[in-house]
């Protein structure tokens, strides 16, 4: 049933197992009590942080590979949040490793720092690619921020964003070049250019091999599209072999439909009906020019897929019974997850209005089948009901048992983050409780 | 943010202590010129020289013995060229050798002593002492690389560039980062050798 917490563990295990071979590097490298001076410190200094920034790129690269053995363990959400947590890291300690270097060899060759740094940039080879991708990882970062990141249009920060594959690529060379621990032929060369190989595979497969693989084999059209509620409405796609997908309720693909002016655009939406090998079920709202466009989309229109990804399934339950809760449409996943779950599941489904809700019939005929309740807390945030319904008291009396309970939880992020507040102070053990933010 | 701040802590403390730990038993600054440098040296040059030309190393060299002297010598026992393989002389000529023309006469030359510090720039922060090399070579081929003085610093400057060197058979090779002055006073040095072929 844990299946999750081994995952986790196992990554976990491989993370700092190639942290300490990357230090060990550089270790094993430096006679003990060479380093005797300032200037010999700083430039030390600066290969470790050299080789820890170098493995944190590699792993920076890795978690966005979309490899399925990794996007089938982590959350998208654990992903992204490793994602920018590490880039942040890395960021820092290229600049540190920069700086160190630049310092310290000064401090050996008495130079000033100007001086010095024209020395390494010019004096040493693949140094100038290596500045460039400094500057791109630096500028990557900035963007990133996200206030500098929310007043940008999303598809230019994608493509800016992209850029930082360029940093692998040019910061590649100085490493092997001018690396003191990694120029010569031997196990640490052989190591360090083996995991570049690896990472770099597992971004041809997951990014292009896998993908045309998955297409080829299952050639995906639009079949039909049905009208949810206001503004939502669900895409049938059917193909070929679809019993052979290997995805569960609660996953999402990355989708592409390919018509005149989407075609460039993959988003990810999660399935919202279990996959029964006949069809495929995507529910969307329509809230921007993209989402819009999709509601007359043609059926027969081909669709190309990335995925199956998420760990938002019933297979990472740790307890027998579950509660769903969901608000707007996050009610989707959670909406094909309850087909996967077993009797005496509760669904709490959050809506601002009655008129929001959608898949009442749906959800009504699987509560009865499967012997499942289904509270709805419909009203604004500041209504009686819900208000009272949100808060740790309020979910202790709906769901007396809830601390007993896996939480999977998909919703809007205001209300995710109240809710993971609340059932931290009810005591919800973390991990019996399941995200999947949109 | 918290993890952020978290991971970057445990580098800059980690780093700390690892840069510490190395400094720990770390000789006073002076040219010196450490025992296991130059013998890392040497065998890097007995293991690759041979290999380079089978059959023709080993050879007793005439000039071998006159050139242990070289002024400002500051080296101790280990570097001592009669304990090196390459250059004793002691090994007999193979007896299979039935080539009509002698083989090349292998030959030690030894390079200008090049100071660190005055390689490239006046002024030296910490670097001090100087470079001097030998090599060994058979022909124009050199079979092995002696670094029979070495700045103080970094002290793995001179292996690494031994390695280089011999499998570039040249002096034009990369600097070591954090050792530019000493990288470029070893391959002048070495330069100055080569130029006596």
């Amino acid at each position: 049933m844990a299946r999750g917490s081994w995952a986790r563990r196992w990554l976990t295990i491989g993370f700092w197992s190639g942290l300490v071979a990357g230090v060990w590097i550089w270790w094993a490298g430096t006679p003990q009590g060479t380093v005797d001076g300032a200037g010999s410190a700083l430039v030390e200094a600066g290969r470790v942080t050299g080789m820890v920034a170098g493995y944190f790129l590699l792993v920076q690269i890795l978690l966005m590979t979309r490899v399925g053995w990794l996007d089938r363990r982590l959350s998208a959400n654990d992903l992204l949040r490793l994602h920018r947590d590490l880039g942040a890291m890395l960021t820092i300690l290229v600049l540190a490793h920069a700086s160190l270097l630049i310092v310290g060899s000064a401090k050996f060759d008495g130079s000033s720092l100007f001086a010095e740094t024209k020395t390494i940039v010019t004096g040493y080879p693949d140094m100038v690619s290596a500045l460039v991708a400094t500057a791109i990882l630096v500028g990557v970062a900035l963007l990133a921020i996200r206030a500098i990141r929310t007043i940008m249009p999303y598809e230019l920060w994608y493509y800016l964003h992209m850029t930082s594959y360029l940093v692998l690529l040019l910061g590649y060379g100085h490493q092997f070049a001018g690396g003191r621990d990694l120029r010569q032929p031997g196990p640490a060369r052989t190591f360090w250019a083996g995991l570049t190989l690896f990472v770099v595979a597992c971004l041809i497969w997951g990014r292009v091999i896998a993908p045309i693989r998955l297409n080829l084999r299952h050639r995906l059209r639009v079949a039909e599209i049905t009208h949810e509620g206001m503004d939502v409405f669900s895409v049938y796609v059917r193909g070929r072999d679809l019993h052979a997908l290997q995805a569960r309720a609660g996953q999402f693909f990355r989708w592409r439909f390919l018509t005149g002016d989407g075609w460039w655009q993959a988003h990810p939406f999660s399935l919202s009906a279990a996959p029964n090998g006949k069809w495929l079920r995507l529910t969307i709202k329509a809230v921007g020019v993209y989402t819009e466009q999709l509601k007359w989309i043609e059926p027969g229109t081909r669709v190309l897929v990335e995925g199956p990804s998420g760990v938002f399934t019933a297979d990472r339950r740790v307890r027998h019974r579950a509660l769903l809760i969901a608000g707007g449409s996050g009610i989707a996943p959670v909406r094909a997850l309850l087909e996967d779950l077993p009797r005496g599941t509760i669904v709490i489904y959050r809506a601002s209005s009655a008129d929001d809700l959608i898949f009442r019939e749906e959800l009504d005929f699987l509560a009865d089948q499967r012997d499942t309740e289904i509270l709805y807390v419909v009203g604004s945030r500041t209504d009686p009901g819900p208000r009272e319904a949100m808060t740790a008291k309020g979910l202790r009396r709906l769901v007396p048992d809830i601390s007993r309970r896996d939480i999977y939880l998909c919703g809007p992020p205001g209300l995710m983050e109240a809710t993971v507040e609340i059932l931290n102070r009810l005591r919800v053990p973390k991990r019996q409780i399941h995200l999947d933010p949109f | 943010m918290r993890r952020i701040l978290l991971g970057l802590m445990g580098a800059a403390v980690g780093t700390a202590l690892m840069v510490g730990y190395k400094a720990m038993g770390a000789q006073a600054t002076g040219p010196v010129a450490t025992t296991g440098t130059q013998n890392h040296a040497g065998n890097a040059a007995a293991g690759t020289g041979p290999s380079g030309v089978p059959g023709q190393t080993g050879q007793p060299g005439p000039n071998t013995p006159g050139v242990s002297a070289a002024p400002g010598m500051t080296t101790g026992p280990g570097a001592n060229p009669s304990a090196h393989p390459t250059t004793s002389g002691t090994t007999p000529p193979p007896k299979t050798t039935t080539t009509t023309t002698a083989p090349p006469q292998s030959r030690t030359i030894t390079g200008n002593a090049v100071a660190a510090s005055t390689a490239k720039s006046p002024t030296c922060g910490e670097c001090s002492g100087n470079m001097q090399v030998r090599i060994t070579v058979t022909g124009t081929h050199i079979d092995s690389i002696t670094t029979i003085q070495q700045s103080n610093r970094p002290l793995s400057t001179a292996s690494t560039l031994t390695a280089q060197a011999l499998s570039a058979q040249s002096a034009n090779v990369g600097n070591i980062s954090g050792a530019t002055y000493s990288s470029l006073a070893w391959k002048q040095s070495l330069q100055s050798a080569i130029s006596q072929i």
